[in-house]
């Protein structure tokens, strides 16, 4: 039984646990900030979560952020986000204290709102847009667990932000179907292991996961490859060869790059989506084969189409309408943390690591035990045997400010090239006061993200002005600026800690940018306006 | 009868404000723990549920509300609007909600009367959640009106 508080103005929310999940003990209903820390205060256990309202219709001097000159029309504007400015609040005096966010969602991205008011990776998001009691049953578990030190992050496509779990419950529809999938996204997000991983399994088919990736196979054999091919088809072939469609036969197969396909094989391809049966290259026999079709690219395959270098007919067959889009890493600040921990939790398993882990642990005099990863606020308490592998609130941020413009991919090896430095650092340097903490120090980051950064941004970001004629170059000037402010804003999604990055190189510095973008007359209320 | 709250009582409010009285207070709450369970869930909670979400759809320290209650104020908010004209695709969304919300407008009443017998129930629940769906396109309609038809 865990201790959850109702941070909500309406008795709704507490009337339905009560009622469909009941093995929790709950407080409140607290209809403001000030409840809230009553009941904080008041309670002799320590809480284990908080389900948290954002719409509070309440009296003016019971909300968070009133002013005496505000305007009815700005009270109202408090009342809609108060949860936010509650959540902002509980962060400052309760640190790790998971917080679900339980306003349903709408076109304003809540997650986008609620990182700039202090969510971190303890704040969660309502997974449906209305309550699912089973969802939500899940959903208080799941975190219940991870609380406890139970890991439950899943793979990489296991993200909280809302475009990844639309994501899911659009690709698991998806799946079901017969039409082929395609997947859209930069590369290195991650869209081969959402095939194999997600996809496929959810497809109810038998058969084998099959990958071809069409930009690593030679133009000349790309047909044969997918098609097969019989004796003396071509030159080298030496005997009848089966194809990737037919190794799928039953199951699902993942092209990746797809627009890499010659003119030969997308005229085969598409032949095999409107008859559904394939002939080995130099054969006459027709070979039926189901397959759960997905591919992917990071073209842009309408242009290519238009360019006359990839079929009309054939993209059409792919299902566009329902292309699904995967989202770059800087749009995941909020699933940075599990990220993290999945990614590291790969990388420990491979023998570099392993080894300095045990070169560390000897040193330490830990025994035999896991490795941890904390990231965030605060220091973990020491455990029997475990060894903290621990990344700051200040390294966290400058993972949170970098572009990833490599994605998952670059992501991945900063992450274990800085963990590996900081393991090799501590192997050869007797420990401090915690012998069990390993601390991946700012500077590190840093500098591994430095030398990641692309020439591009390196030599410099073209942002194009409209230059208008002003009655002073002071003017003129300012016009520019809150140009280029703007659309950095719009670049960055609002992520002053990114702007800082590009502007000063300093992810700290994001309350400079923050004032200066207050000083040219820029609002954030309204560019999000804008967004939505 | 409970006082409403303070809020949900505003003078007509303007058209960002009614789409999301619209979302917030009768969307989100007409089928709130509706949701929760099946129709062919046991008729002792399907009423339960039901007597929940359509008679005391919003409930906090400030009293008891309705689903009719909360409907009423919206919809004579709305009129203004609709009898004007050119809402478009928003007329069509509101008229789909008020049709809902006539239906349950009557469920409200044999709730609370203890006449809605259980072979009904199943129905009801359909109907509350239909409710909320139209609720929610109806606010977003609202949300989505061009410059020229807010007025």
């Amino acid at each position: 039984m865990a201790d959850i508080l109702i941070i909500d103005d309406q008795d709704r929310l507490m009337d339905l646990l009560a009622r469909f999940v009941p093995e929790h003990r709950y407080l409140g209903p607290a209809r403001s900030y000030a409840e809230a820390v009553e009941i904080l205060e008041g309670s002799r256990r320590s809480l284990d979560l908080v389900l948290l309202d954002v719409h509070f219709d309440r009296p003016a001097d019971e909300l968070l952020g009133v002013e005496p000159s505000m305007s009815d029309r700005e009270v109202e504007g408090l009342r809609r986000r108060q949860g936010l400015l509650i959540l902002r609040q509980l962060r400052r005096r309760v640190k790790d204290l998971p917080v679900i966010l339980t306003t349903a969602r709408d076109e304003i991205s809540i997650e986008d709102l609620a990182e700039a008011e202090g969510a971190d990776e303890t704040t969660y998001f309502l997974e449906d847009d209305h309550i699912d009691v089973r969802s939500l049953k899940a959903q208080i578990a799941r975190i219940l667990d991870a609380r406890q030190g139970h890991v439950f992050e899943g793979p990489i496509y296991w993200g909280r932000h809302l475009s990844m779990q639309r994501l899911r419950q659009r690709l698991s529809i998806l799946a079901r179907g017969r039409l082929p999938i395609m997947l859209l996204g930069p590369t290195g997000t991650g869209k081969s292991m959402l095939a194999r991983h997600f996809v496929h399994p959810r497809t109810g088919r038998s058969g084998r996961f099959v990958s071809v990736d069409l930009s690593t196979v030679p133009r000349d054999l790309a047909a044969a490859h997918l098609f097969g091919a019989v004796r003396g088809a071509y030159t080298g072939a030496v005997g009848d060869r089966m194809g990737a469609f037919e190794s799928a036969n039953g199951g699902t197969l993942f092209l990746d790059e797809i627009g890499n396909l010659p003119s030969d094989g997308q005229k085969l391809l598409l032949s095999v989506l409107q008859e559904g049966t394939i002939t080995r290259i130099g054969d006459l026999k027709e070979r039926p084969v189901d397959v759960k079709l997905v591919v992917a690219t990071c073209e842009d395959l309408p242009a290519k189409v238009a360019q006359g270098e990839f079929r009309a007919d054939l993209y059409m067959r792919l299902n566009p309408a329902a292309a699904v889009r995967l989202p770059p890493l800087s749009e995941r600040g909020l699933d940075l943390g599990a990220l993290l921990r999945h990614s590291l939790g790969q990388a420990l398993k491979g023998a570099g690591l392993t080894e300095l882990v045990r070169e560390v642990r000897a040193m330490s005099r830990l025994g035999e035990g896991s490795v941890k990863i904390h990231s965030g606020g605060g220091v973990p308490d020491p455990e029997r045997g475990t060894l903290w592998l621990l990344w700051p609130e200040r390294t966290m941020r400058l993972l949170r400010g970098h572009a990833w413009p490599g994605n998952l991919r670059e992501f991945a090896m900063v992450t274990e090239n800085a963990a590996l430095v900081a393991l090799a650092e501590a192997a050869s340097v007797e420990g401090g006061q915690r012998a069990d903490v390993v601390q991946v120090r700012p500077k590190l980051v840093q500098e591994l993200l430095h030398v990641a950064r692309p020439p591009t941004t390196r030599s410099g970001k073209v942002v194009p002005v409209t230059l208008s004629p002003a009655e002073s170059l002071n003017q003129v000037s300012q016009d520019c600026e809150r140009q280029y402010f703007r659309r950095l804003w719009f670049e960055n999604e609002g992520d002053f800690s990114a702007m800082a990055a590009l502007l000063l190189g300093d992810p700290d510095a994001g309350r400079k940018v923050q004032l200066r973008f207050n000083q040219l007359g820029l609002k954030v209320r309204d560019l999000k306006a804008e967004l939505a | 009868m409970a006082r409403p709250e303070a809020s949900s009582l505003d003078p007509v409010p303007p058209l960002r404000a009614l789409s999301e009285r619209l979302q917030h207070d009768l969307s989100r709450y007409l089928a709130f723990q509706s949701r929760c369970v099946e129709s062919h869930a046991p008729p002792e909670l399907l009423r339960e549920v039901l007597a929940d979400d359509l008679l005391r759809t919003r409930r906090g320290p400030d009293g008891e509300l309705d689903a009719a209650q909360i409907w009423a104020p919206l919809r004579d908010a709305l009129a203004p609007l609709r009898a004007r004209g050119g809402l478009g695709e928003a007329e069509r969304a509101l008229s789909d909600l008020q049709a809902a919300m006539a239906v349950i407008e009557g469920l409200v009443t044999a709730l609370r009367a203890g006449t809605l017998p259980d072979e009904e129930l199943p129905e009801a629940h359909r109907c509350a959640i239909r409710a909320s769906d139209a609720a929610r396109v109806a606010s977003r309609a609202l949300r989505n009106l061009p410059e020229a038809a807010r007025g």
